[in-house]
């Protein structure tokens, strides 16, 4: 058995999965909001990326434009969920995933009308999507490339949270918003910017995924199921949780699928109910996370 | 004292108010139910998906049944159509909602379509009980064609083991061309293609066998390093839609599609999958019951005609449906009297040999489509990427 | 000069306003509209309705009975819930199991709906009950998923992918299988009535205000000496059992169908914001608001050429700013305990 390259794919997987599911942690695990339409905003970076990059083959300008639009369009998306959320102040989680939701119907299928229905592929861009010999046979490199940004990601998340002024601030917000505002901090301004940084962040991840998932209408939904299993596992609003969380869930997924072939369907659903029951803070949690 | 009043007498009354009443009631009590069409009109229900994860299949299947009426005047067999597009969703709920709809409300002489299997599935009680004929447009569930056969569904697409049995006869033949691996999406779909393979080709040269969760795997690395470590130099697989394309992409980024020649069920690379797949798709080579260069005179005309209308060549839905029309028309054109629901389902089973655009067509005893398969590869052509038909395949044998 | 404290005109019986409770009309306003409602869908197949509009009407039933069930454990003890949609299916698997391997018998197949779904509430509910509010909706949220997957998975007795089909009408009398889709639908009218009204009579007793007691302030449920877990627990096993009665009436017209998608998190997630959109804790508001859903996903929907997700999904929004406290929050005053 090719324990090596199993591994190897199941950091490779891990990674990808970090960086669908940290919008997410810091969106529901710290700002408390629960976006349900979080796989959709992950499914417009994705269509970016195949508008932008196309199918066949991408230079590094045009993925680098698909990067740069993600980071744009998911700013603004993430701007108008906020002006959407803003009546809804007061009124717990169940409103804000009937709205999300709605949202995301409405989205998914904005997309569909846009792009059309052909399930799309999203090219790598050229230099990446080759293949190189590891481990006794050809692994692509573009994975590599997907296993190095999302280390950089989750580096420069987690360090923009736990060790600059405005991480703080954020945390901070997040741990007793009346006294941010007694110091004269408009905290509505700071949770705007955290969640049009966690959305730009979804979207972006959309297109890093691209090479790999594609862009195809199932894809919202798929996502959004993966990325809330993976912050619970994880422990919410924590991004150290989010990453270990993840990785353990990429390689428990690909060894599974050659060892326990019958039952690899269960284990991520199992594993989100035995981490519930037993530790339901997550495995890794933060003391940033909004108590619940 | 207070009087008891007997409440013996009050249900009783109930009810023999309520069986009186139910002489005069509507329809969903026994009543009559409104006619169909009129004489000269047959009324067709077509069910597609036009939303969904499958909607661009189901918009494929619109588009060749619609051509073939446009082509024909809207008429099939001599009489006017009035045709009624529901959408059947993604889902068997919504798309017996749609069938229940086209039957028993709209009364259609005939439904034709149904994107998947579940809604077959589902379709199939209400057909048989309302005796609606229904012409399915791209399904192949085995189990309409065996164990649920019945005498109002036909199966005007293919059966799911057709094209891996024709494909193992000639693989078969061919002794020394080394061992198979075989896989599939755990669904039925898949299980069903690989018995079909499975029932032609000599079981020793298989030697390894893998089933993917279906619809939710979008990484290929744990099965393909299986393949890698197995040795197997050839690998029969079955994917659809957006599994087609990351397989097909993953095959070559694991390095396999040089070393590995890949064979397949006339999915993995059609329509648009193949424009996403690109380059990573050359040399596979397709089992299936369409393509656009293969040789027919219906085809000839079909492919020119397609484009025109919709800019892009015909896929195997969209081919599907167009013969469904083919065979509705030749069928309504021999109905003996009033068209009817049971007229047309008399009508198809003598229908005879229809020619379609996949060729001469004919119903065997179970209601499925009797048709030819072709080899195809995947080829650079001067139009660009192309399944290219390589060679007609040995017809599949059913099992009666 | 007239004393001004001294009343002069002093007002007569008769021009006294009344400071008393609002008349008795307006208390008996809503149950009248409800009962009216009823008795227009009891005698629906007498008025002439289609055989269409009775499986639509059936089906609307079913998911009202199911929003329903979801509305007592989250409307009345704050469990919000992600897999009732799958306890439904459950219930449904079961009815249509036992059609095709024992009887054709519709009152057995119902029993075994209930009994089946409450068992499988009984076995994952357990746990359930003891997460706080957010967790319990992810917990719930992986229980409907690995029940989903358990009926794609489990071949041999789900049939799959492609579904389950009971292949015969039910029989009331044995050996009469009943073919009238009317009176298929009063049958399903009347299991609908009744467990919708067990539901009432459990909102409405001791039982019922305790659960909303501890919806609202467990920790001091508790310390009043209520075993809460307990009352939970059996709450949650009550809904299963009726969510499973639901199962059995959405499968109980022809085609008597189920499929692995009626346990997904789309149905789920779909149900519970129904419930929401019609009022967390109004039973009558999760109805209306279950048979807006079915009527634009399977009516409606069928007619907008693939636009029907996107018709579902800007109704959602639009309810969430013009329905802030839900359908019952229309016009009536916020009652603790709606019905």
């Amino acid at each position: 058995m090719p324990v090596g390259s199993l591994l190897l794919n199941g950091i490779a997987s891990g990674l990808l999965l970090f960086m669908m599911a940290v919008g997410l942690t810091i969106v529901f695990g710290l700002l408390d909001v629960l976006n349900l339409a979080h796989g959709a905003f992950f499914l417009s970076g994705a269509y970016l990326g195949y508008r932008f990059a196309g199918e066949a083959t991408a230079s590094w300008g045009s993925f680098t434009l698909a990067l740069l639009a993600a980071i744009v369009v998911g700013a603004l998306m993430g701007g108008a969920l906020m002006l959407l959320t803003r009546p809804l102040v007061g009124r717990g989680h169940l409103d804000q995933a009937l709205l999300t939701l709605g949202l995301s119907l409405v989205v998914t299928e904005l997309l569909l009308e846009i792009f059309g229905r052909n399930d799309h592929a999203v090219a790598a861009p050229t230099g990446l999507d080759g293949s190189v010999e590891i481990f006794g046979g050809a692994y692509p490199v573009y994975r590599l490339a997907v296993i190095a940004v999302g280390a950089v990601v989750a580096i420069v998340v987690w360090y923009a949270l736990e060790r600059t002024s405005a991480g703080a601030l954020i945390r901070a917000t997040v741990a007793d918003r009346e006294m941010v505002e007694a110091i004269g901090i408009d905290v509505r301004k700071v949770t705007t910017v955290t969640f049009m940084l966690a959305s730009a962040l979804a979207l972006v991840a959309g297109v890093l995924s691209g090479p790999i998932k594609g862009a195809t209408a199932g894809l919202g939904n798929e996502i959004l199921l993966l990325a809330l299993a993976v912050i619970v596992i994880g422990g919410m609003g924590s991004v150290i949780g989010t990453l270990i969380g993840s990785l353990l869930i990429g390689i428990v997924q690909n060894l599974g699928a050659v060892l326990l072939p019958q039952f690899s369907s269960f284990l991520l659903f199992g594993a989100m109910v035995l981490v519930i029951v037993f530790r339901p803070q997550g495995l890794f949690p933060t003391a940033a996370a909004v108590e619940r | 004292m207070a009087v008891r009043q007997s409440s013996k007498p009050l249900p009783i009354l109930a009810l023999g108010l309520a069986l009186t009443l139910t002489a005069c009631g509507g329809e969903s009590l026994g009543g009559t139910s409104a006619a169909g069409a009129g004489d000269d009109t047959v009324k067709v229900g077509l069910i597609v998906a036009q939303s969904g994860v499958v909607s661009a299949v189901g918009r494929d299947m619109e588009n060749g049944l619609k051509l073939y009426l446009k082509e024909h005047g809207d008429k099939l067999g001599g009489k006017k159509v009035e045709l009624v597009t529901l959408d059947e969703g993604a889902n068997a709920q919504t798309g017996s909602a749609a069938v229940t709809r086209a039957v028993q409300q709209e009364q259609v002489d005939v439904v034709v379509g149904v994107t998947i299997g579940p809604t077959a599935m589902a379709g199939r009680d209400i057909f048989d009980s309302t005796k609606t004929p229904a012409v399915m447009g791209n399904t192949g569930a085995v189990e309409l064609g065996g164990k649920l056969k019945s005498d109002w569904v036909w199966r005007g697409s293919y059966d799911n083991r057709q094209p891996g049995n024709s494909l193992g006869q000639k693989l078969a033949e061919a002794k020394d061309g080394g061992k198979f691996y075989v896989i599939a999406a755990d669904y039925s779909s898949g299980h069903e293609t690989l018995d079909g393979f499975k029932a032609t080709f000599p079981a020793d040269r298989i030697i390894g066998e893998a089933f993917t969760p279906y619809g939710t795997t979008t990484d290929f690395s744990p099965y393909l390093q299986q393949i890698r470590a197995s040795g197997a130099t050839n690998v029969f697989a079955f994917y659809t839609g957006s599994e087609a394309i990351a397989f097909t992409k993953q095959f070559h980024q694991f390095g396999l599609a040089g070393k590995v020649k890949l064979y397949s069920a006339g999915f993995l690379n059609e329509g648009s999958a193949l424009e996403a797949e690109g380059d990573t798709a050359l040399g596979i080579m397709n089992s299936t019951r369409y393509n656009w260069d293969i040789d027919n005179p219906v085809n000839a005309a079909f492919v020119p005609s397609y484009q025109k209308a919709y800019g892009g060549l015909p896929t195997v839905y969209s081919a599907t449906m167009y013969d469904v029309g083919a065979i509705l028309d030749k069928a309504v054109s021999q109905v003996q009297g009033e068209v009817s629901r049971e007229s047309i389902n008399a009508a198809l089973a003598k229908v005879g040999t229809v020619s379609g655009a996949r060729g001469e067509l004919s119903f065997d005893a179970g209601r499925t489509v009797q048709q030819d398969f072709y080899l195809t590869e995947v080829k650079k052509t001067p139009e660009g990427l192309r399944n290219v038909t390589v060679e007609t395949l040995p017809k599949p044998k059913s099992d009666g | 000069m007239t004393n001004p404290l001294t009343v002069t005109n002093p007002p007569t019986a008769a021009e006294t306003p009344k400071m008393t409770a609002p008349p008795k009309a307006k208390k008996l306003l809503k149950p009248l509209i409800v009962a009216l409602v009823l008795v227009a869908l009891g005698l629906a197949p007498l008025l002439g309705a289609s055989v269409y509009t009775m499986v639509v009407l059936t089906t609307v039933l079913g998911y009202a009975l199911l929003a329903i069930s979801m509305d007592l454990v989250a409307g009345n003890a704050g469990l919000l819930t992600l897999c009732h949609a799958a306890y439904a299916g459950v219930g449904a698997y079961a009815s249509l199991l036992v059609a095709r391997q024992f009887t054709q018998n519709g009152l057995v197949q119902l029993v075994a709906a209930i009994v089946v779904a409450a068992g499988v509430a009984a076995l994952t509910g357990w746990i359930a009950v003891r997460a706080t509010k957010t967790y319990f909706l992810m917990l719930s949220l992986a229980i409907g998923e690995l029940l989903h997957i358990l009926a794609v998975q489990w071949k041999e007795v789900t049939g799959g992918d492609n579904g389950l089909s009971a292949g015969s009408s039910i029989e009331l009398v044995p050996g009469s299988p009943v073919v009238f889709t009317g009176i298929v639908y009063w049958v399903a009218f009347a299991v609908f009535l009744v467990f919708a009204g067990i539901v009432l009579l459990v909102v409405r007793s001791p039982f019922g205000s305790a659960l909303r007691g501890i919806r609202d302030n467990e920790a001091r449920m508790r310390g009043l000496g209520y075993p809460t877990p307990l009352y939970k627990y059996s709450v949650w096993i009550l809904s299963g059992g009726v969510a499973g009665a639901a199962g059995w009436i959405m499968t109980v017209q022809l085609p008597r169908f189920i499929a692995p998608s009626q346990l997904s998190f789309h149905m789920a997630g779909l149900m519970l914001l129904a419930v929401v959109i019609g009022g967390l804790g109004s039973m009558w508001g999760a109805c209306i608001a279950a048979a807006a859903i079915v009527i634009v996903q399977d009516v409606i929907g069928q007619d907008l050429g693939g636009r029907g997700p996107l018709l579902l999904g800007l109704l959602f929004v639009i309810a969430v700013y013009l329905l802030p406290r839900g359908l019952a929050g229309i016009r009536l005053r916020r009652s603790k305990e709606v019905v």
